[in-house]
């Protein structure tokens, strides 16, 4: 028969409710800072649009195609469209802005070309 | 047993949930940090190359040797430094931006855009002499020429066989050539007198003799390399952002390998067979010998000589894409300064003579001169083109002329350089 030597030390209810409420909080915080970086950053979605404008740009030098226009594709919609650059005649902004979806602007492309 | 104390126990579960939380954000931070490095060097990227092109169309901005802060979108975000150098008969320009934790570089070659004004065959200035073709003499593209005229002539038994004798428009030349850019012939002129400027780097000549290959980057300082003797470059690999500079001479033989390097002489010779792509600047005789490959953008130029027989000679056979420049300080009518073309050889590019040319081969570009000279076995004749070519329309549409003129409208670039 065993016999107990020393006493349990239980715990009390208070501090049972206080490394309750630690845990919560910690991960509480840690998972809203995951949420809301991963959130905010949605890199691929913005690499997938930086891709996307960095090969219309090319197309656009190459085939000297210097219309403004709007394509769509399945997560993006690319606007391209030229603007004036400082009364230069030969010389242009070309501006190549990807919208998410939702309307968000994702990223921009801007780059000074020869205009012919 | 496990003792109570809950509170303990929180705190290590706490602890552990906040390193595992920890590392996932240091996980999605750092991959965001990647992408938003490898997008910002993009941009930075896209920057230079529209500092570039504006440095080339803009011929005010990015003075010689002045770094200029251009701000591109005025909006404070994208800004490139890009500062300009003369390279010989040539322009490089270097532009640099900086971003967070990115950093990016450039460095381009530029020339003059031909194409921009003057679409000029044959500028032969009026001295009054009218210009005589004979035989398979082709002329394409625009001529100025003296108010005298073009006329057919009958020498050595051949006659003018083609059915124009110029194809483009004809205007009257003055009677004097285009003025030359002489800042770009002072700064050439200069090393001829070992002048060296501070930001270079002057080393013995003992360093080529040691060594088989020398390579300079144009990120680094020019190494300028001097010597009081002739210097005979034989098996070595010169490569990138050097001069060489002789008080004697200087042979280039068909062995060595060059690529972008400058060479200044009082006399330089290319021997037989040689390939490569270099700019000569001597300030007495430049010869090339037959079958010589000079590639793009070669510069064979005597500035400002003082020489009454100062000479470019190109031999037979020789294909040159570049330019030829020679002019002379102080002319006189006893001068007998002259760029020589034999049979068989191409220049592509334009040939700037301010003495006399004699032209046997093919120029695929623009001559500017102040008189011909034509030696047959039985004479001499002056101003006489027998079975030449000089055809503007054969010229690339991409190549850049080197900064020889006085008027740079536009500059164009030659290639990148490392």
């Amino acid at each position: 028969m065993v016999t107990l030597k020393a006493k349990l030390q239980a715990s009390t209810l208070v501090e049972t409710i206080v490394a309750m409420v630690i845990i919560m909080i910690c991960s509480g915080i840690g998972l809203c800072l995951f949420s809301n970086l991963s959130r905010d950053v949605n890199d691929e979605l913005r690499i997938e649009a930086e891709i996307r404008i960095n090969s219309f740009a090319g197309e656009t030098k190459l085939k000297n195609d210097f219309t403004d226009i709007t394509i769509e594709s399945p997560n993006l919609r690319i606007q391209r469209y030229f603007q004036d650059y400082r009364n230069m005649k030969r010389i242009k902004v070309m501006l190549i802005d990807a919208y998410s979806l939702s309307g968000r602007k994702v990223c921009t492309y801007r780059e000074l070309i020869i205009f012919r | 047993m496990v003792k109570a104390g809950a509170l303990y126990y929180a705190i290590f579960i706490s602890f552990l949930v906040a390193l595992l939380g920890g590392f996932f954000i240091m996980n999605v931070w750092m991959h965001h940090a990647h992408t938003l490095i490898i997008l910002n060097g993009k941009r930075l990227e896209r920057n230079i190359q529209s500092a570039l092109l504006l440095t080339q169309e803009s011929s005010g901005l990015a003075l010689e040797n002045k770094s200029d802060d251009v701000d591109l979108f005025n909006d404070g975000n994208d800004i490139v430094s890009v500062v300009r150098k003369q390279w010989g008969g040539y322009s490089l320009v270097k532009a640099e931006a900086e971003g967070k934790f990115t950093y990016r570089s450039a460095i381009g070659l530029y020339g003059k855009d031909i194409f921009e004004n003057e679409k000029t065959a044959l500028y032969l200035s009026d001295k009054g002499q009218y210009l005589s073709l004979t035989g398979r003499t082709v002329i394409k593209g625009d001529c100025f020429l003296p108010k005298s005229g073009l006329r057919k002539a009958y020498i050595e038994g051949n006659s003018f066989t083609g059915s124009k004798m110029t194809e483009g428009r004809i205007s009257d030349s003055k009677p004097h050539l285009p003025a030359e850019n002489h800042n770009t012939i002072a700064s050439n002129i200069a090393y001829f007198t070992g002048q060296v400027s501070p930001g270079d780097t002057l080393v013995d000549i003992s360093l080529l003799l040691r060594s088989d290959t020398v390579r300079q980057s144009f990120y680094r300082k020019t190494l300028i390399m001097f010597s009081k003797q002739w210097v005979t470059l034989t098996g070595k690999v010169l490569q990138g952002n050097i001069r060489i500079i002789s008080s004697k001479g200087v042979t280039i033989s068909k062995s060595a390998q060059t690529d972008n390097i400058i060479i200044y002489a009082p006399k330089i010779e290319v021997e037989k067979g040689f390939t490569g792509n270099l700019q000569l600047f001597a300030s007495d005789t430049i010869i090339i010998n037959a079958g010589v490959t000079l590639l793009f953008p070669s510069l064979l130029a005597i500035p400002d000589t003082r020489n009454p027989k100062a000479l470019i000679s190109i031999g037979k056979n020789c294909n040159i894409i570049g330019d030829l420049f020679l002019t002379i300080k102080d002319e006189t009518k006893n001068s007998m300064s002259e760029c020589l073309l034999n049979t068989g050889s191409v220049i592509t590019g334009r040939v700037y003579c301010g003495g006399r040319v004699e032209l046997k081969g093919t120029v695929n570009g623009t001559i500017y001169t102040n008189r011909f000279i034509l030696r047959t076995p039985g004479s001499i004749y002056e101003n006489h083109l027998l079975d030449a070519t000089i055809n503007f329309n054969a010229l690339p549409e991409y190549y850049s002329g080197s900064l020889i003129d006085e008027s740079v409208v536009r500059y164009k670039m030659v290639k990148w350089l490392r």
